[in-house]
């Protein structure tokens, strides 16, 4: 008997299922082919713990938004536990259209940050957390952990049970991968009494003792220009 | 089964002096059943009813009367009808009818068809964008920030909003702007939920003794929640929202807690979360309650049909939406409503006025996930043509004075308690003032670099002359 087309393609589609690695595993692009191919399994890992560390204005948050629009694209669910109550709404909201769905929990209390990723991790509803801590001036090398030992082992099982990405933005122990961030060396851009313009400058970000990858950052025009530039209209001068 | 039917009546009651409340409106609902079996509760004193099939039961004119026979029988002292097309047009008949009460006509400026009596309005079909023309703004039910701004910008009718173009309201005021201009037109494709009032359910329990402290009343939650959830299930709905009495012992005084799931829910376990967290607000330190309590009511004042997303047997990673809503559901009732969020900034120049962050209230409501879908512009794209990332902006929660020393009006030297930093670029400034009407600001930001790489957002204050310099660090780059 001539079996139809669509029982050979379930047929094809169960097979596929089958052969997927039991368990947890699995890696996300962070959007940046040049990284991915830098880390281990080809992007960020599921169901371990991730540091992020380095100074102000090195690019963390900047690869944190570009990881989860790639991310968004699978439909999952994220999760982006502001300790400091520091991110600017306008930076974030192209994450709220389209597939997947984001929030982002403001804590009023910093120490609850813990907490929260423990909830929301315990609930394996989400493909990503991430918990970011206040940023520093100083290297966060010498800044003291953000999360305790025997917390992070907790989150890091629950991460491992619900097969998710847990990126932490500042120094945890036990860390299971690091990504250090550094700023590139500054170009001269733009002299004072000049309009802002769009600039470009580097950072490296390096992936344990595997090496270092350069990554461009646009500085794009101020963001307190209005929704729609094109049709914006600035203030008289002072 | 809730698509919108094609006749509509919105009728809203009036109960006097005193404020309605949930069972005010569970008595109208009922009431309304005289008129139609379908009736779906919009608050404690308005409901909307299914107006269709009374071609051959005298017309909608004996709808109208038998609806505000059977509304002012039952104690509201008084009562309105709109009947129309759409929601958004009855809803507008209704309380254009309470608003022209004991009025015989509206200036003349109704209508052809339209049929006026002293407390009801009918539309007649195909009428609601006429209708609705003249009427002010302030009809539609959009957000008080878009009416405000769009009164800011001369529209005052409903009828100049609906002759404009719609791409340039949605380039403008992105799905708000496009549900504006729905409304205005007399489009409304949102769904009627019909509900009985006996759907709604409620359980209470007497204590054998006055409860001082939380564990008693935690004891008896758990019985009261299953048979909430018990009566859910069998009328197939889910609660969105509950509400929890605690009735003193000795008085007649009632204590109340809402309970607002993320999602509407009938889970016991998620529920018994939730009220168990409104009921710990209601303690001292010591966990003792502030009087004895002798009763507690739990009531469902609003159902939803289940929402649940079918899930997919061929995606590998499929997470279920409703565990997700829980952990929001307690993260919120934990941290308080406006922890759990989504960005939403404002249309302004002031940094720290778009900066603005509004409550994700419920997980995927069909209207969010529609009006998310929508792609606004630049949305999602971080990376620019040339590969490079869209950096990010950190906020400070206040600007923070900082010592600033310039050269030439360009920062050059950033002075701290803890020593100095030369900043060896910098980029602006960006003139930055309006808000002359309630609190004027003049502004220029520049984008400084210090030798250690740190990008920072500063400002220099305007200042009148024979004044000090003042500057501000407002954010960073990160």
């Amino acid at each position: 008997m001539r079996r139809s087309a669509a029982i050979v393609e379930l047929e094809k589609q169960i097979e596929r299922i089958e052969s997927r690695p039991r368990g947890p595993g699995g890696s996300v692009s962070t959007g940046v082919p040049s990284l991915d191919a830098l880390l281990p399994g080809g992007g960020l890992p599921r169901g371990q713990v991730v540091e992020w560390l380095g100074p102000r204005s090195s690019g963390k948050t900047t690869l944190l938004r570009t990881a989860f629009a790639s991310l968004r694209t699978t439909g999952e669910s994220i999760a982006l536990i502001d300790t400091a109550r520091s991110l600017y709404a306008p930076d974030w909201v192209g994450l709220i259209a389209g597939e997947g769905r984001f929030w982002v929990i403001r804590p009023p209390d910093p120490g609850e940050a813990a907490w929260c990723a423990d909830l929301i991790l315990r609930s394996g509803a989400f493909g990503a957390v991430a918990l970011l801590a206040s940023t520093h001036v100083v290297p966060a090398e010498k800044v003291d952990p953000v999360l305790r030992r025997s917390v992070t082992i907790r989150l890091q099982r629950l991460a491992e049970e619900a097969n998710a990405i847990f990126v932490t933005v500042g120094h945890v122990p036990l860390a299971a991968l690091r990504l250090s961030f550094r700023a590139g060396r500054v170009e001269f851009v733009q002299e004072a009494f000049g309009p802002f313009l769009p600039s470009i400058r580097p950072i490296w970000v390096r992936v344990g003792k595997r090496g270092a990858v350069e990554v461009p950052l646009l500085y794009p025009v101020p963001p307190s220009w209005g929704l729609e530039p094109a049709r914006d209209r600035k203030g008289p001068a002072i | 089964m809730n698509a919108a039917p094609s006749r509509v009546a919105t009728v809203l009651a009036s109960e006097g002096p005193a404020s309605p409340d949930v069972s005010s409106g569970n008595r109208l609902a009922t009431a309304l059943l005289a008129g139609s079996p379908r009736v779906a509760p919009l608050g404690p004193a308005a409901c909307r009813v299914d107006a269709r099939g009374w071609d051959r039961r005298g017309g909608e004119p004996v709808l109208v009367r038998t609806l505000r026979e059977a509304t002012l029988s039952t104690g509201f002292i008084g009562a309105w009808v709109g009947v129309g097309d759409v929601a958004v047009v009855a809803d507008a008949a209704a309380v254009l009818a309470r608003h022209l009460d004991g009025r015989k006509s509206h200036g003349g400026s109704l209508p052809r068809g339209v049929v006026h009596d002293e407390a009801s309005i009918i539309v007649p079909p195909g009428a609601g964008p006429a209708f609705l023309s003249p009427l002010p703004l302030s009809l539609l039910p959009i957000p008080d920030e878009l009416r405000v701004t769009l009164r800011t910008l001369g529209f005052h009718r409903i009828g100049e909003l609906a002759v404009r173009d719609r791409n340039e309201l949605e380039a403008r005021f992105g799905p708000d702007g496009v549900q504006a201009h729905r409304w205005a037109r007399a489009e409304d494709d949102r769904a009627f939920r019909p509900l009985a009032a006996q759907d709604l359910p409620e359980a209470s329990l007497e204590l054998d003794g006055a409860a001082v402290t939380l564990e008693p009343l935690l004891f008896v939650l758990r019985h009261l929640l299953h048979r909430v959830s018990e009566d859910l299930l069998r009328v197939g709905r889910c609660a969105s929202r509950l509400s929890l009495e605690l009735h003193l012992d000795g008085s007649s005084t009632v204590q109340r807690a809402k309970v607002l799931p993320a999602r509407a829910t009938r889970r016991e376990d998620l529920l018994y979360d939730l009220c168990r967290a409104a009921l710990e607000r209601a303690v001292d330190a010591k966990g003792r309650l502030a009087a004895p309590v002798r009763e507690i009511t739990m009531r469902v004042e609003e159902t939803t049909p289940p929402g649940a997303r079918q899930g997919d047997l061929f995606t590998g990673d499929w997470r279920d939406p409703m565990a997700a809503a829980a952990a929001l559901s307690r993260l919120r009732a934990r941290l308080g409503e406006e922890a759990v969020t989504w960005p939403h900034p404002r249309s302004t120049h002031r940094p720290e006025s778009r900066n603005r962050w509004r409550a994700a209230a419920s997980v995927e409501t069909p209207e969010e996930e529609k009006a998310r879908s929508i792609p606004s512009s630049g949305a999602g794209r971080f990376i620019s043509a040339d590969g490079a990332l869209e950096s990010t902006l950190h906020l400070l929660p206040e600007p923070v004075e900082v010592d600033v020393w310039a050269s030439h009006g360009c920062p050059r030297e950033l002075r701290t308690t803890t020593g100095s930093r030369s900043l060896i670029v910098a980029e602006g400034p960006e003139r930055l003032s309006g808000d002359w009407w309630q609190d004027p600001y003049r502004r220029e930001y520049y984008r400084a670099c210090t030798e250690e790489g740190e990008l920072l957002w500063l400002y220099r204050e305007w200042r009148e002359k024979g004044t000090k310099e003042r500057w501000w660090l407002h954010g960073f780059y990160d």
